[in-house]
């Protein structure tokens, strides 16, 4: 039997690795595509609490809305990060955050 | 919902109707116009201005089925906002003409972003204002990388998306549990959740508050989740430096006043000791690491970490045994003013400097008052300002924000913040020492300055000291009851 509990580890497992991967990862687009997973793992968080949660329809309704905004708000987002990555690769032919050490300290 | 309440919105379609309207004609111009540009989207913003000034105050409501409240509180800070935003154009018009290129994106970009923060300071649903707050963001990462060759502004906005991205997950992951709670996102529904529920202490509203702290301790860059800013604050053109530090951040404080107040006021004992230590960290870490600094920008980016912690440190002692703390309120939002108008003098000077000697480094400002003796006056009281010295409004936000604390019997809280506000002064001074240490070559260097950026800069002095004079009108104001949010 699966239970809303269930669904709650999952997305905050989901939720850690996206978080670990942000952190350690050294390509820049593996870092937005961790961040990615991150925001996948609240959606599913979302849509499991619409569905199990002793919710009215309207509540239940504006869950499900929530996540086609955290869909939109995350394509914007990417769409975003991989332009600016696109920028930094034309000028330092590298996307490799090692690589980007201007600035510190 | 009814559409007669429509008209309350007004002003904030006009500023994106405004934008608009910058993009085209720079679209349609055959060549580069920075002058008409900046005219019209200042003049533009000061129409709407006059505008709140004048119908504001008499009309509100709450629209959208109460996600988006128009109150005393919002229009009020509305009229702030678009006044820094006339700044900010103004005070970004010559940098531009010299290092940048695409005037009319950048305009339209910055004019995007003051329609984000009207609207987020209207929120009174967390959907909503995540959603304007994005909206801010991604505005503010184009803004960063707009010096496209320049390596260390796309390093900049690379950090900043990516750390931008991360704690907007977090946020949002954060609102989920709220959601998964109180089966809503308006604060009027969650706060009846923490006022009714006996079980509302639950391990869910624990991670889910605690989350959305972390949020937008990222977003106001708060010591342990500051590591971003002193980066982009380097690597951004120089008036966005000064757009996101003081007027995006100002803009969230805003945005967590209202959530602080009108949704977790009754769930005070959840957040108090988190957002306590947060201050506590900011302010000592803030100033601390300011008196390392070499450049003037990393030095801006570690004090302004500081004002986040004394800004903090009201927020986590809003709540009073009978409601709210109308004088702490009054005391966050005047400090949040005389922040905005000195920091803005301090950064307007740094800029014209810039323009000047193409470096920010603070050695490089030696004689700084034989070249231009007016500049280095304002600039030196505008850091008196932020230091706290008497007769500017840095003074009289900061005693009256330290002695709310005081009145709210933590009383150790305000003597760490009193100190680290000594130590902020010993940083200022070092910068001052060499304003005024004499020349030792003579260099054929002259400095230019045009009239009308001396004008608004003088403006913004004046400010600064009315203030600091007479800031009873404002404080008088802030007590009232219709300014408390949500009170319309």
């Amino acid at each position: 039997m699966i239970d809303p509990i269930h669904y709650q580890i999952l997305s905050a497992i989901l939720f850690c690795i996206g978080l670990y991967g942000a952190l350690s990862r050294k390509s820049a687009i593996l870092i937005l595509l961790s961040i990615e997973i991150m925001l996948n793992a609240v959606n599913l968080h979302l849509i499991s609490l619409a569905a199990f949660s002793q919710f009215s329809q309207t509540q239940v309704a504006l869950g499900q809305s929530l996540v086609v905004f955290v869909i939109t708000i995350a394509a914007a987002e990417l769409a975003l990060g991989v332009a600016i990555i696109l920028r930094i690769y034309k000028n330092k032919s590298s996307i490799d955050t090692d690589n980007f050490n201007l600035l510190k300290w | 919902m009814n559409i007669e309440n429509l008209f309350l919105l007004i002003p904030d379609f006009c500023v994106i109707i405004l934008a608009f309207i910058v993009i085209l004609i720079d679209l349609f111009a055959s060549k580069r116009n920075d002058f008409v540009l900046a005219l019209i989207s200042a003049g533009g913003l000061i129409l709407i201005g006059l505008y709140i000034a004048i119908f504001g105050f008499n009309q509100t409501g709450y629209l959208y089925q109460n996600t988006l409240v128009v109150d005393q509180y919002s229009t009020s800070l509305k009229l702030l906002f678009v006044f820094l935003g006339v700044i900010a154009i103004f005070s970004s018009k010559n940098y531009l003409t010299l290092n940048l290129k695409n005037p009319g994106e950048f305009y339209a970009i910055i004019l995007f972003t003051i329609s984000g923060i009207m609207l987020l300071i209207s929120c009174n649903d967390l959907l909503t204002g995540f959603i304007c707050l994005e909206l801010i963001s991604f505005g503010l990462y184009v803004l960063v990388g707009f010096d496209r060759f320049n390596p260390k502004s796309n390093e900049g906005s690379l950090k900043y998306i990516l750390l931008g991205a991360l704690s907007s997950a977090i946020l949002i992951y954060g609102i989920s549990y709220i959601y998964g709670l109180t089966g809503s996102t308006k604060f009027d529904v969650i706060q009846a959740f923490f006022v009714n529920n006996e079980n509302a202490a639950s391990l869910n509203s624990a991670i889910g508050l605690g989350l959305i702290i972390v949020g937008f301790s990222f977003k106001v860059a708060a010591v342990p989740f500051h590591m971003w800013a002193p980066d982009i604050y380097e690597g951004a053109p120089l008036p966005i430096t000064a757009y996101i530090s003081i007027v995006s951040k100002l803009a969230i404080f805003a945005f967590l006043l209202r959530f602080a107040i009108v949704a977790g006021l009754p769930a005070v004992e959840f957040w108090q000791p988190m957002i306590i230590s947060i201050s506590i960290m900011s302010m000592i870490l803030g100033n601390f690491m300011a008196t390392v600094q070499s450049d003037l920008k990393r030095l801006f980016a570690y004090s302004s970490i500081g004002q986040t912690g004394y800004l903090l440190a009201g927020v986590s002692l809003l709540y009073s045994p009978d409601g709210l703390s109308g004088f702490v309120l009054s005391a966050i939002v005047f400090h949040m003013i005389s922040y905005a108008i000195s920091g803005y003098t301090a950064f307007y000077s740094l800029i014209l400097v810039e323009n000047n000697l193409k470096s920010t480094k603070i050695s490089d400002f030696i004689g700084l008052s034989n070249q231009s003796p007016l500049l280095a006056m304002i600039f030196t009281c505008s850091l008196f300002s932020l230091a706290g010295l008497p007769i500017f409004s840095g003074f009289i936000s900061k005693f009256y924000l330290f002695s709310s604390i005081t009145h709210q019997g933590f009383i150790w809280l305000a003597s760490i913040a009193v100190l680290a506000s000594l130590v902020s002064l010993y940083y200022y001074l070092l910068v001052i020492r060499k304003f005024y240490t004499p020349k030792t070559e003579i260099s054929d260097q002259n400095f230019n300055t045009s009239s009308s950026s001396f004008f608004l800069l003088c403006l913004l002095f004046i400010l600064v000291i009315l203030l600091g004079i007479f800031p009873s009108y404002l404080i008088d104001f802030f007590q009232t009851s219709q300014f408390v949010p949500g009170g319309i």
